[in-house]
């Protein structure tokens, strides 16, 4: 375990200094993550101020929520993009190999051999969105309310990581499964609006299966409501953890099944 | 008679291009995969974007909300999103780009075919490849739907001539500007970073998000000077029914003339182009 703490910080100084070789398309990609979600974020401005309020959520809550969604998203797709290669093209290609003659953890050196700057652009609108709209919420913030976010913030990152690892590792059977990856990981949009405009298919699906709600969504719900998040919390990370386990599984069960491309 | 004809064909400069046209269709119809993970990565979005809407109709306090019914801002949405697909199909932004990057551009300049010519054909061929595959199926189903849910209207025969005429006019125009943001790849390699700007901005600016109309008063003035509006959200207002038929003919007149102005931006921006490759060869 020790060797993989040491090891990992040499990978993504390698990672950064190639990607840095090119400073100017560095700078581009960051940009180009900021502007996307900055885009997004002014359409629902744009249409949420349209009306007073949408069922007791002011556009300011909203934002709020916006913010604390994108934290852990980006953060994962800083650390982990290299999932979504497994799922699209590296089981046909046959590129684990180079994974599989290393004497380390397959899975380790996928994670550490992608670092996407690209993320960060995510990142800073997310910190910079709870910094402008945390004031502006009728909260009183403590140690007992800022806490318990925090740590359901740090199992989402987790909660997305391995929501795209049971669904890559699907490609380990299929060949490629990026489409269906695609679909999963796009239902973690659903979490930044209040979940009670959608029906009750819906809110099952992200609550019992896909539980990007229960994460990022629930928590903001409750402490907007003033209610107690601890108990929350520790469901959430029961559940990260479950899905965690169930991802490692998977992985590992298919990476037995893995042949190389070609004999 | 043969003969002549062969004659003629010789003759025509047009001829050459067709092939380009073919190319383009048949690359489209390439492209299967990609339009099916299109299809469900947008599927969400427009999901959300239905409930939301259906939403916010049910808390406002007025059945319109800037001249939008609930009805017509959700045939609007959908229907932006797909128009979007036909008329941002060209390809010239990655074929331009690549060229650079990859040194295809000296072999592109040296044959007898006007490169630039060359990726428009293409991009009208994609443009009809993605209507026959995509755009006319996905488009049918849609509207279906939308009719039978919330008595959205089937657009009438004249404005769907209107609309291809229209549509065409908008995948000349984005042809134009992709060509011009494509030379860009002679400062930087990042066109990934690139093309993801310059197509959510653009969609942003074009009405693909949301209708001008809920934009901000001096935002919509810009706009309404800038050749953004009529690059989405023209064909679809015109395919929605939303102008009469002198309005429609005026809107495609604007259109017609923003494509000409581009094209114009376009050649320029590219004769600057051409000699930056002569001095790199040296």
């Amino acid at each position: 375990m020790k060797k993989y703490f040491k090891l990992y910080p040499h990978y993504i100084a390698m990672c950064i200094k190639t990607k840095l070789s090119y400073k100017v398309d560095a700078i581009i990609g960051i940009v180009s993550f900021l502007i996307t979600n900055i885009v997004a974020f002014s359409t629902l401005y744009l249409t949420i101020s349209s009306i007073p309020s949408l069922n007791g959520w002011t556009f300011e809550k909203m934002a709020f929520l916006y913010g604390f969604c994108l934290i852990p998203k980006s953060i994962d797709h800083v650390f982990t993009d290299a999932i979504w290669w497994l799922g699209g093209w590296a089981i046909r290609k046959g590129d684990l190999d180079k994974y599989l003659i290393k004497p380390l953890n397959p899975l380790f050196q996928l994670i550490a051999d992608d670092f996407q700057y690209d993320g960060l652009g995510e990142l800073i609108l997310g910190i910079f969105l709870l910094i402008i709209y945390g004031p502006m919420q009728n909260i009183t913030w403590s140690v007992s309310n800022v806490i318990p976010l925090i740590i359901c913030g740090f199992f989402a990152i987790f909660m997305f990581t391995a929501i795209k690892l049971i669904f890559a590792s699907i490609a380990f059977w299929t060949k490629r499964s990026i489409e269906l990856m695609t679909t999963i990981y796009e239902l973690s949009s659903f979490t930044k609006y209040p979940i009670n405009i959608f029906n009750r298919f819906v809110k099952v699906i992200l609550v019992y299966i896909i539980p990007f709600s229960l994460a990022m969504y629930y928590p903001i719900d409750y402490l907007y409501r003033g209610e107690s998040i601890w108990i929350l919390t520790l469901a959430v990370a029961a559940v990260t953890i479950l899905l965690c386990v169930i991802a490692y599984s998977l992985w590992h069960i298919g990476l037995k099944k893995y042949e190389s491309a070609g004999n | 008679m043969k003969v002549l004809l062969k004659r003629y064909m010789k003759r025509n400069p047009f001829k050459k291009y067709f092939a380009f046209v073919k190319g383009g269709i048949l690359q489209a119809f390439s492209y299967k995969f990609s339009i099916f993970g299109w299809i469900i990565g947008d599927f969400i979005q427009i999901i959300i974007l239905c409930f939301l809407w259906i939403a916010i109709y049910q808390y406002s306090p007025t059945t319109e909300i800037n001249g939008f019914t609930m009805p017509m801002m959700l045939t609007y949405l959908v229907s932006a999103r797909i128009v979007s697909q036909l008329v941002f199909s060209g390809d010239s932004f990655w074929q331009i780009g690549e060229d650079i990057r990859y040194g295809y551009i000296a072999n592109n300049l040296i044959r007898p075919i006007d490169y630039r010519k060359r990726l428009m054909t293409m991009d009208i061929g994609n443009f009809f490849g993605i209507m026959i595959i995509a755009f006319i199926p996905i488009y049918i189903v849609s509207i279906t739907v939308l009719h039978f849910a919330i008595g959205a209207m089937f657009p009438t025969w004249y404005n769907i001539i209107f609309f291809f005429i229209s549509s065409l006019a908008s995948l000349l125009i984005i042809s134009s500007f992709n060509f011009m943001i494509g030379q860009l790849a002679f400062f930087t390699g990042a066109l990934f970073g690139i093309g993801m700007i310059k197509n959510e901005l653009l969609m942003f600016l074009s009405g693909g998000y949301l209708p001008i109309a809920f934009f901000p008063e001096k935002l919509q003035a810009i706009l309404n000077i800038l050749p953004f509006t009529s690059v989405l959200q023209t064909p679809n207002f015109i395919l929605m029914g939303n102008y009469g038929i002198t309005e429609t003919i005026i809107r495609i007149l604007i259109q017609f003339g923003w494509a000409l102005v581009f094209s114009v931006l376009a050649s320029l921006t590219f004769k600057g182009t051409i000699k930056h490759v002569t001095s790199v060869g040296g």
